[in-house]
This record gives structure tokens, sequence and C-alpha cells, in this order.
């Protein structure tokens, strides 16, 4: 893509979201942004991020600017995988599609931005080498980044070694074994879980006044949750749906049943396309693997929304930028 | 043959075009309390909280009428068998203490 080209899509995505420039704090805006009172949370990148940005405007001009850097992250991640051609595509999608909206438009949201900002520096540092200092360096920084900017960072210990499998073929020192992110990694989740009360804790971590997390079955837990990403990766598909609070109580155990099987079709497909296709295949694990803390951690009343949505997006965005790479690549030969 | 050299990036612009215009649409929702809940009940009808919600945003507007109006539909929803008991019970306890405020004071809501 032409660097005019690149300045259009950048035009582009700032007239998509031209509302928002206008728009108020609504839904939670005012219980987080407005009401947090201490930086000391497990959160301090985010909140920090909110107190510099005391007004609407502020908050959601800062949000875009977040945007548009996850959109540049995303190409580059495109890019580093070996789409030269699908990066462009990997852009578009990401900085235009309505599946985030909520992310952008939605000051409270903010920290999935950070997060994904934090997940991406670190994959991009992994693709480099992640034995050399300087990459080791920016895979610890990113993760760190995303961790404090939402819990949903923690996604990054299982996506880094994944990153690193997907790009594992490079000469790299004797004394540098695939093994050692993956046990690293592990020791971090470990140690993470250790810190916050053990797994019975974090694993059933959200419960209201009416209701604990221990009360609702893994079964019926796991086929809500496999409704919600099926909703979702659909939203992605056919741009509907994008519903701030969606219905899913109301869709039957049937169809529930129905998206598990779609997810296991997903699995399935990622595994036989490594060969022949091993971006896509890569995009596709990566979606499942940002969506399989949502399966593990129970928050009741708290069902997978657009904006938890956001990290595993970025590997359907691959998956389709692979094949806007091969159809380039046919057309142009 | 250029129209099939051409053909991916023509559908690439084709594609962000469409993208553009669905998330300006998108992004307009969220502009107010009103826009989002007004959309969040279109696509979950029958899910207590959007309906809650657009009560407190009519409230804040000042259209205390219209705010009755959703509270009490929220209370309706939230008898349907398909919510879960604990959406249930926040629900008809939000709804009881916005309804009583709404109607008594004219202002004030719980979410």
């Amino acid at each position: 893509m032409t660097k005019a080209a690149w300045i259009g899509l950048v035009l582009l995505t700032l007239w998509a979201y031209q509302s928002v420039w206008a728009a108020g704090w609504v839904y939670e805006d005012s219980l987080n942004v407005l009401a947090t009172t201490h930086p000391i949370t497990t959160r301090p990148v985010t909140v920090a991020s909110w107190y510099l940005t005391p007004t609407p405007a502020q908050a959601h001009g800062v949000s875009l600017m977040l945007h548009l850097i996850g959109g540049a992250l995303v190409a580059a991640f495109a890019w580093r995988l070996g789409l030269h051609r699908g990066a462009a595509a990997a852009a578009v999608i990401w900085l235009l599609h309505p599946a985030l909206t909520e992310s952008v438009a939605y000051a409270a949201s903010r920290g999935e931005l950070l997060a994904l900002i934090g997940v991406l520096g670190a994959c991009l540092s992994a693709t480099g080498g992640w034995w050399r200092l300087r990459n080791a360096i920016g895979i610890a920084a990113g993760l760190v980044l995303a961790c404090l900017s939402k819990e949903s960072g923690v996604v990054g210990f299982l996506l880094v070694p994944l990153t690193i499998a997907a790009t594992g073929n490079q000469a790299r020192p004797r004394w540098a074994s695939p093994w050692w992110p993956v046990v690293s990694s592990a020791a971090c989740v470990v140690m993470g879980v250790w810190w916050f009360g053990g797994l019975a804790t974090v694993v059933n971590f959200g419960g209201t006044d009416f209701i604990k997390a221990t009360a609702i079955g893994w079964r019926e837990w796991g086929l809500l949750q496999a409704a919600a990403a099926h909703h979702w990766i659909g939203s992605y598909v056919w741009l509907t749906g994008l519903a701030p609070d969606a219905d899913l109580d109301l869709v039957p155990v049937s169809l529930r049943l129905v998206s598990l099987a779609v997810l296991a079709v997903i699995a399935l497909s990622a595994w036989r396309l490594r060969a022949k296709a091993p971006i896509a295949a890569f995009g596709l694990g990566w979606c499942l693997v940002a969506l399989l803390p949502r399966f593990l951690v129970q928050m009741p009343q708290g069902y997978l929304n657009a904006h938890q949505f956001t990290v595993p997006m970025v590997g359907l965005v691959l998956a389709t930028a692979t094949a806007y790479d091969a159809l380039d690549r046919w057309a142009q030969s | 043959m250029p129209a099939r050299r051409n053909g991916p990036a023509v559908l690439l612009l084709l594609v962000a075009l469409l993208l553009a215009a669905r998330t300006r649409s998108q992004a307009a929702v969220w502009q107010s309390e009103l826009s989002l809940w007004t959309a969040s009940v279109q696509l979950a009808p029958f899910k207590p909280r959007p309906w809650i919600n657009l009560g407190a945003a009519y409230v804040g507007a000042g259209r205390i009428r219209e705010a009755q109006r959703a509270f009490i539909q929220a209370r309706r929803v939230a008898a349907l068998p398909h919510v879960p008991y604990w959406d249930r019970t926040t629900a008809l306890q939000l709804t009881d203490v916005n309804l009583r405020t709404v109607n008594v004071l004219g202002q004030g809501w719980a979410r």
C-alpha cells in the first residue's frame, strides 16, 4: 500500500469515528472513569490513563489514538508473520471493523486497547528471536503493560509461546531451547494464580449479591461462553448483533451445543491447516487461545462481550488477511 | 490482465468503505445513554438490564413517563422463564427502587 493509501486509511478511520468527539459518558463510564478515586488497582495503567483524560472528548480522543496504534501493530505483526500483501488488509479490517466500536467509543473499556498493545508488542518482539536481550526485554515490557492494563492481558502468556512456536524455524543458539518460553510463561501463570489466592479463587472470580460463581456448573458455564464466543465470531463475519448487552440467556441449549461444535470445527481447521496455511492456522489458534481464559474464569452476569473480544479478534483478522494475501498472489501471478 | 491484477485492491477498497460506513453508524450508537440503550433494547428486547438502563437514561433526560414505561417493561421481561434467577432478582430489586423513586420524586435512579 502506498503512503497516500495509508493516510487515506487513517482519514477514513477518523471519519468512521467522527461521532466520538461529541459523545458523552455512557454505561459504566461513570462507575469507572469518573469514580475511580485511587490509582492502586489491578489496572494501574488504565486508571492512570483515565486520570489524564477527565473530559469525554479527551477520553474518546485517547481511545481513538490507541486504536490507531493497535491498527499499526496488527499490520506490523501480520507483516512479520510473512503476510507482506495481507498486512494492509489486516490494518483495514482492524481499523474499520464495527465489532471494535465498543472498545474505541466506550471509554471504560480502554483497558482492552492497552492490553492489546501490550500483547501485540510482546508477540512482535517474540517474532524477532526471543533469546536476544533486546527482544526479551520487549516481550517482558509488553506483557507487563498488558497485565497492568487489564486482567485479560494474562492471555499474553499463552500467545507469546504460540507466536514463538509459529515462527520457530529461525536459527537460534544451542542453549535457546523452544521450551524456555513455554516453561517461563507457565511459571508466570502459576505464580500469578498463587498471588491472586489460588486456582479456586481465580476460576470463581465474579459473584454478585445474589449468586456465587460456584453456584453455576461448568457445563452450563462452558455452553454459555461458547454461545457468547460464537455470537462475536458471527458478528465479525456478518457485522450484525453488535449489542453492548447481547441476550445470551435466550439462546437455547441446542444452539449452545451448536456453538460449541463451531468452536471445535475452528480448532480442527486450525490443526488441519497448520502445514498448508500456517498463518491462517495460527490466526484461528490465536482466537481460540485468547478465548480460553473466559471459559475458565467464572463471572456470573459477565458473559464475553464485544470489547472482551478485542484480543481474540486479532486471530480472525490474521486469518482473513491470509486469505487476502493468497488472493493477491494469485491475481499478480 | 489489469482487471485481475487490480481486483484485490478494488475489493479491499470496497470492504474498507463498507466497514467504515457500518462503523460510523455503530459509533453513533455510543454517543449518549439514550442512543445506546434505545439500540440495545431493540437488539435484546427480552433482557431486563437494557430496559433498566434505558429507564435510567430517560430519567437523566427528564422524560419521566417514558422512564416509567421502560422500568415496567424491565419488570415484565425479568419475569420471563429464560432469565436466570440472579438476573431476575437483581432486575426486580432495581426496578422496584427506580419505579418508587421515579413515582415519588420524579428523578433519581439506581443501576
